[in-house]
């Protein structure tokens, strides 16, 4: 599996290979022999091919804020399905100022948050995608409209099958 | 000596003069708005009185809750810090008319120095040099030219209302003399509504350098030598310190008899700082004087051995000061480092918000004038500076090499700040070679880009963190799986 860590428009990729016990990290072909003891108030002691760092780790799970030797990193992470989902939804924005929001991988819509005419605003869920047993939660990323509903709760939906039209503000 | 004395000021500068007093034997009363109530300096005094309000207009600002409560609780004397009523000269006439000390200059120094005009008369009279130029708007292009022509290209033309750049040209020689004061005016009669102009030597490569002055009742008034002050964002110093690199023995001993004669000829007492701007040929122009304690103080207490608030106590209460003599010859080095509340990321926006975890820096040569602590809420209310801290060692270089272990050291959770900005600064060429002016900041815009030296280990570290953060999902599901099986188990169990 990949895993990818932006920091402000630098990505760094990760090659990864886990067992039921520990991950094994490569970059580039490297394995890092690592250890990440967690010491208390979001503080780790970090140990990377025998060195030493104490690292400072907040924020949710994809967006992290890492301060190492009072210099802020912002990271972002996600693994290649989550990245292949945040890309299909940006691509589908058209330059109308319409948004079609598409769905990013096939599935089951198992439910649906807003309805047409509700004014959204950036990270609110739209609707739940089913697939591979797992819930997406499909969000909107600008502030705006609900436009059109094109799906129905229950029903199934191709990849890149068009789920609803906002048009933002 | 006073008994008991009112602290009219918040956070890191009501803390730092709240522990010289606790030194002392002083008891220590606090007053704090609503927001402050869990600062510490709040609970560090002896007394603590709320002043009911949120603003500083509500709070820090009233003059007669402060005195009200001084006199309530039997203080003696009121230390106004700095910023808020520390140069409000109706204030300290106020404090002494209702029979209590004010922990600063008298009331008619703060006026003479408070009034740019007024200062700069007073100083081309004690033969302090002020920066040369036209005191009020030239009147014909004649005259314009006499002026400059006597103070010398390149010189300053600048609106006499202005402000923000406008109504402001540079020129460097007398051909472009009259068409620049002519554009000056049109530009400050449409941004000001008023056109007038006056002319003044333009200071090349300028440094920022104050010294600080101590007078006394006993007719001592002594410099303890400079702050070099150079490193300036939008106006605001944000790194300082003493000795100069600029200053030879010469120049320091010429800037400190100025300095003193400033003092003298407004009548000062008490603690007061002078600043002075330092041309490329190493000239000097009075600036201003601040008529307080500064912010920057403690880089000249680490390298003079003396604690200017307990100098400040003494001068007050009627005592001599301990020294009576100037100091021209330092002991070591100190840098001072402000830490605002405020993003890098993000154009220097305030950061507000709760302090999470805060553990400072700690070690030989360290000190941390601080004014808050986990837990504490940071508002956009007041100022965004949370602490000084500042490093001593025996020379520039390695009280910088100092500061930057310092700073690497700071954990600070929940609100960002400017260490990265700092860390960048220290660790720049000129600033380390000494070679700096006022303009630092502004001439080196790459001290805004993002830092990268432990950029892999930090995506790294965010790596291991959510594969972490993954496993533990999984397991506490698994375990649920568990528990449920065990559940089914049990109830067939019991159902046999």
């Amino acid at each position: 599996m990949k895993v990818f860590a932006s920091i402000r428009e630098q990505n760094h990729e990760f090659e990864i290979t886990e067992n039921a016990h520990s991950a094994r990290i490569f970059k580039n072909g490297h394995e890092f022999n690592h250890e990440l003891i967690h010491i208390g108030n979001n503080r780790y002691s970090l140990r990377v091919d025998g060195k030493s760092y104490l690292v400072q780790i907040s924020g949710n799970n994809s967006h992290l804020e890492i301060l190492i030797d009072g210099e802020y990193y912002p990271v972002q992470v996600e693994d290649e399905r989550m990245r292949a989902l945040r890309e299909l939804m940006s691509k589908s924005k058209s330059a109308s100022g319409e948004i079609g929001i598409a769905a990013p991988i096939p599935g089951l819509i198992t439910k649906i948050n807003v309805a047409e005419g509700d004014t959204v605003a950036a990270g609110d869920s739209l609707l739940v995608l089913e697939a591979m047993k797992m819930e997406n939660d499909i969000k909107v990323h600008e502030n705006g409209v609900v436009k059109k509903i094109a799906v129905q709760a229950g029903t199934p939906v191709e990849k890149d099958q068009l789920l609803l039209v906002i048009s933002a503000e | 000596m006073f008994k008991k004395i009112l602290i009219a000021n918040r956070v890191e500068i009501a803390l730092r003069i709240a522990r010289t007093c606790r030194e002392m034997g002083i008891a220590i009363v606090a007053v704090y708005s609503d927001l402050d109530a869990k600062m510490p300096f709040v609970y560090f005094a002896d007394e603590a009185r709320p002043l009911n309000g949120k603003t500083s207009l509500e709070t820090y600002l009233v003059s007669e809750k402060l005195i009200e409560i001084a006199k309530e609780t039997g203080a003696e004397a009121i230390h106004p810090g700095y910023g808020f009523l520390a140069e409000n000269a109706a204030f300290a006439r106020k404090v002494e008319q209702a029979g209590l000390k004010f922990i600063g200059p008298p009331a008619e120094s703060i006026e003479l120095m408070g009034n740019k005009t007024a200062a700069r008369k007073l100083m081309i009279k004690a033969g302090v040099p002020v920066v040369p130029g036209t005191e009020s708007a030239i009147k014909s292009t004649l005259e314009a030219r006499q002026t400059a022509d006597s103070i010398g290209y390149p010189v300053l033309v600048k609106a006499s209302a202005g402000g923000g750049g406008k109504g402001m040209r540079l020129v460097e020689k007398s051909a472009d003399l009259k068409s620049a004061v002519e554009a000056a005016q049109r530009e400050a009669g449409s941004a000001f509504g008023d056109s007038a102009v006056y002319i003044e030597k333009y200071v090349e490569e300028p440094r920022h350098i104050e010294f600080q002055v101590l007078a006394d009742n006993h007719g001592h008034t002594i410099h303890l030598g400079e702050r070099e002050c150079s490193i300036q964002r939008r106006h605001q110093k944000i790194i300082e310190e003493s000795p100069s690199s600029l200053l030879d023995d010469d120049l320091r001993g010429k800037m400190g008899e100025a300095a003193v004669l400033a003092a003298k000829s407004c009548g000062y007492r008490n603690a007061g700082t002078v600043e002075f701007l330092v041309d490329k040929n190493r000239k000097f122009y009075f600036l201003e004087m601040n008529t307080r304690l500064q912010v920057e103080h403690p880089v000249t207490e680490l390298v003079t051995g003396l604690d200017l608030v307990r100098e400040q106590l003494l001068i007050a209460a009627g005592e001599e000061m301990t020294l009576s003599k100037n100091i021209n010859c330092f002991w070591g080095h100190a840098v001072e480092c402000r830490i605002y509340a405020e993003d890098p990321d993000n154009n220097f926006a305030p950061s507000p918000g709760k302090i999470t975890h805060l553990c400072p820096p700690y070690g030989n040569g360290v000190r941390e004038d601080s004014g808050v602590t986990a837990g504490n809420e940071i508002s956009l209310y007041y100022d965004p500076m949370i602490s000084k801290l500042i490093t001593w060692d025996s020379d520039r270089s390695k009280a910088i090499d100092k500061m930057l272990r310092a700073l690497r050291e700071y954990e600070i959770q929940g609100i960002r700040t400017i260490i990265p900005f700092l860390l960048k600064v220290l660790n720049h060429k000129n600033f380390r070679s000494g070679k700096f002016t006022t303009d630092f900041i502004k001439e080196n815009p790459q001290l805004f880009e993002g830092q990268s030296q432990k950029e892999n280990i930090a995506a790294l570290a965010a790596v291991i963190y959510y594969l972490r953060k993954k496993q533990k999902k999984k397991l506490v599901g698994d375990e649920q799986k568990n528990s449920a099986w065990k559940s089914i188990q049990r109830k067939i169990y019991l159902d046999k």
